[in-house]
């Protein structure tokens, strides 16, 4: 059963700065996402969240030579009983240090989490 | 299962990143050339293996439980074989022979650090209480 995606303001934010430093992958970035709705058993899953999965996806950009190394993380939450997937934070791989990755997870999330 | 064979892995790699940065930095590295490209070889199937049995470990976990302790069991040797492998793919750019196995050391250093960070962020306790909210709220 196709899922529906539900955008955040904290993820459009954090998609359209990703998009502006690579405008020539939009299309790419965009599928994407839009196939998590037909397909979200895709990427890693975390264990221990039970009734839902949340997992973190890699994302190659060839538009600038970038496998999924130097590439993009999406980290997305799926809810089946509610059939919803929602993007939680999009980043580029390499770009922080470990800590950075975390306290820029935990923000977005922070973020996500207040607005809903 | 996963932590003995992170642990072992671990282990193998370490040895052969302190083989590769001594004979760099003493210049030897024409009489361990030979050795280096066979552990290279070896450990990257052995880096297949180990990723393999650690994500399926981790994938069962993710439907049984409702903690990831398994993350934090396993993050130190995660970290370790991410930093090994960081090293040898560094000394690998600087060693023309090592260098052929370049795209190997690199898609299993990729593979290490999305691991490492994986095993960081999904056993956060903020992480998991915050993603649970977002969760309820939906």
């Amino acid at each position: 059963m196709p899922y529906s995606l539900e955008y955040s303001r904290s993820f459009n934010t954090c998609l359209k700065r990703i998009l502006k430093k690579f405008p020539n992958s939009e299309r790419t970035i965009r599928k994407e996402i839009e196939r998590l709705g037909i397909n979200p058993d895709q990427g890693d899953k975390y264990p221990g969240f039970g009734a839902f999965a949340v997992r973190k996806m890699r994302i190659r950009l060839p538009e600038y030579g970038m496998g999924k190394r130097g590439g993009l993380r999406l980290i997305f939450l799926v809810h089946p009983e509610k059939g919803k997937i929602v993007p939680l934070i999009l980043y580029q791989k390499g770009l922080f240090p470990e800590q950075e990755v975390r306290a820029a997870i935990i923000a977005a999330l922070k973020e996500i989490a207040a607005e809903l | 299962m996963e932590t003995t064979e992170c642990s072992r892995f671990s282990g193998n790699l370490g040895s052969t990143a302190a083989m590769l940065d001594t004979g760099a930095g003493a210049g030897l590295m024409v009489s361990i050339i030979p050795q280096s490209i066979f552990r290279l070889v070896m450990h990257h199937f052995q880096s297949r293996k180990t990723l393999k049995i650690v994500r399926e470990a981790t994938a069962i976990c993710a439907e049984a439980c409702d903690h990831a302790d398994c993350l934090k069991g396993i993050y130190k040797n995660v970290s370790l074989i991410r930093d090994n492998y960081l090293k040898i793919f560094n000394l690998a750019s600087r060693l023309p022979i090592i260098s052929i196995l370049r795209p190997w050391i690199e898609a299993d250093l990729e593979n290490w650090e999305d691991l490492a960070e994986d095993c960081q962020i999904g056993s956060d306790k903020d992480f998991r209480r915050l993603v649970c909210q977002v969760a309820e709220k939906i």
